[in-house]
This record gives C-alpha cells, structure tokens and sequence, in this order.
C-alpha cells in the first residue's frame, strides 16, 4: 500500500492476524499462499498492453462520434436509431457476439458519408418524408446544436456503460 | 517504486507528462489489483480483460479525482465496482442462479491453479468461493491485501460495523467449510 510505512504494514498485519485468531483459531493456522498462475512476463507486458488498448478505445470513440451526429440528423435519426436497436437486440438475445466482432474493423475505414450514402441508398422516400414529419411535430426539432449533441455524447460515453456500449454494438 | 502517488497526479496533470504517468501508475498498481480482481473472478483470461478496462476507466476519469481519498482507495474502488459488475453480467449472461455462478467459478478454479487438489489450499480456495460475492469480496480485501475497515469502508460504501459483522461471518462460514469439506 502506497502511503503506509512498513512498519505500519506489519503493525496492520499482527492486528488482523490477532482478530483472525479470536474468531477462527483454525484458520489462522493456515498459511496465505497464492495459488494462481500468470504467464511469464505477464506484467511487464501489462503496461504496454493498456497503452496499445487505450488507442483502440480512442478510435472506438471517433466511430460512436460518427454515429451519434448522424442519429442526431432528423433524416437519419430512426433509421440508424433502428439499426442500433437491431444490433444491441440481436447481442443480448442472440448472443451473436462473435459474428459480428468483424463489424469494428470495418467500421474504422467507413467515412460518415460513406455511411450516409449506405442510408440515402436503402432507405425509401416515403419512410424518410414520414420520420422527417413524425420528428418535427413530436421534439419540436429543427437543427441540433452543438450543446445537445455534446449532452447526448458524454451521456452515452459517461453514464451509460461504455463498455457494454462499445462491445454490444461494434 | 520510489515515487509517490502526489507525484504521480502532478505528472498527470501536465499534458507533456500525461502518458508518462498513467505508466508509472499502471507499473505501481497492477499488481496489487490483478490480484484484488483475480480472487473474485478466479480465471486469468477474465482478469485479463478486466483489469485492462479498470486501467482504462482510470485513464479516462483520473483528471476528476480530487485528492478525497487516497489514490488506492480510489482504484481499488473502480476495480472493485467493475468486478462486482463483471460477475453481475456473468450471471445474466448463462442465465444463472448465483450459486450455479459460483459452481462455475469453482470449476475454473480447479481449472486454472497448480495446487494438488487434495491440499488445504484448495479446500481454503473453495470454502472462499461459498460466500455470497460481497461478503467474499470483504473477506479477501481483508484477509489477503490486509487493508483496515477503514480503506473497505471507503471502496464498498458499507460502515465498519457492518464489515466487521461480514468478515467475522464469513471467517466463521470459511472455518465450517474446512471442517465439513
């Protein structure tokens, strides 16, 4: 422990070896050992590790980015909220995790008008003008601002489990 | 490691010198909560991907920590949540009761340590793993990594009388499985 001295250590050890000693004497007999294994040089690579994940982490949140300010566009909002909801059901339900691990690869060469382009391709005209309609008169929306789209994305990145985000969608 | 945890947020603090110090963080820490992590999800490779994601967490909330409490009290906190949550998911992912959950675990345990299977190391290990999660986490932040009711106090949320109870009932519950086993 960082900030405790030594001989704080050994004081705090004897004390909670005494008190183990007053509620099971048997057990305080038995010598602490560890017996789990970590393979070799398991934490020297450990450090390295983190670092090379925290810039996957980092990549993983410029995708989430494309996908949020898309979702925020009314002409692609339940579309690619649909998508999403798709993806996430599919996850839980399906447990179809391995499937689609591929997905975050492909993701990551995938400009936001290559994917704009996937939705103005697949979607129908009817649907679009529909959603567009439903939008306006339902949230009152006519542009997003940055304050709203910057609530929405720490909301997703902070409260809500990034993890699970990330591994469940991508 | 020579270098104090006030060191270590100072160094953090400076974008320049941000990266260097998570490192002398991971370098100082790891250990301590691979092992904290290990003894409540028992396999390496899900310690693996725990303890990368606890650093990553850190990583990214480090610049909120106010000095309220001790940096470890702080990590071992964020380690401690992101394991109870781990073994949360774990449950709801097979679907299990939490007592198939922790046969599971026993199963990994033969599975993943050295120890001969007759010794009492592994009756210890398995008598352990019979406590509800919570009360086996208190006993092993108390009985392997000797912190105070005090640290616990701080990264479970719960009152020091109220861990001195767990750990006093778990002490005994362990005790009892040795004997009967």
């Amino acid at each position: 422990m960082a900030p405790a001295t030594l001989s704080t250590c050994m004081g705090r050890k004897i004390e909670i070896h005494k008190e183990l000693q007053e509620i099971t004497p048997q057990l305080a007999k038995f010598e602490k050992t560890n017996p789990f294994e970590v393979p070799a040089d398991y934490f020297q690579n450990l450090p390295g590790n983190i670092t090379e994940r925290l810039q996957i982490k980092h990549d993983e949140v410029s995708i989430l980015d494309k996908l949020i300010r898309l979702a925020l566009k009314p002409q692609y909002s339940l579309s690619l909220i649909s998508i999403i909801a798709i993806f996430i059901i599919t996850v839980i339900v399906f447990d179809r995790t391995d499937e689609i691990n591929g997905l975050e690869e492909q993701l990551q060469t995938v400009s936001t008008e290559e994917i704009q382009n996937f939705i103005n391709d697949n979607i129908e005209d009817f649907d679009a003008e529909m959603i567009y309609e439903n939008m306006m008169v339902e949230a009152d929306v006519t542009e997003i601002d940055d304050e709203l789209y910057e609530s929405i994305r720490e909301y997703l990145i902070d409260e809500l489990d990034e993890n699970t985000i990330m591994e469940e969608l991508l | 490691m020579d270098i104090t945890d006030q060191e270590i947020l100072e160094k953090f603090a400076v974008e320049s010198t941000q990266q260097f110090a998570f490192n002398l963080l991971v370098k100082k820490y790891q250990e301590k909560l691979y092992w904290h992590v290990r003894r409540m999800v028992i396999n390496h490779e899900d310690t693996n991907d725990l303890i990368q994601e606890i650093f990553i967490k850190v990583w990214k909330n480090l610049h909120k920590f106010r000095g309220d409490s001790k940096l470890y009290t702080y990590l071992y906190r964020i380690a401690t949540n992101e394991t109870l949550t781990f073994l949360n998911k774990k449950k709801r992912k097979y679907f299990l009761p939490l007592s198939n959950v922790e046969k599971k675990l026993e199963e990994e345990l033969v599975a993943s340590t050295s120890f001969d299977p007759d010794k009492l190391e592994l009756k210890l290990q398995k008598a352990i793993l019979s406590l509800p999660t919570k009360q086996r986490l208190i006993f092993n932040m108390r009985y392997y990594d000797d912190l105070s009711y005090e640290e616990i106090s701080q990264m479970v949320n719960t009152s020091v009388g109220a861990l001195k109870a767990s750990y006093h009932h778990a002490a005994k519950k362990v005790e009892k499985f040795i004997i009967d086993d």
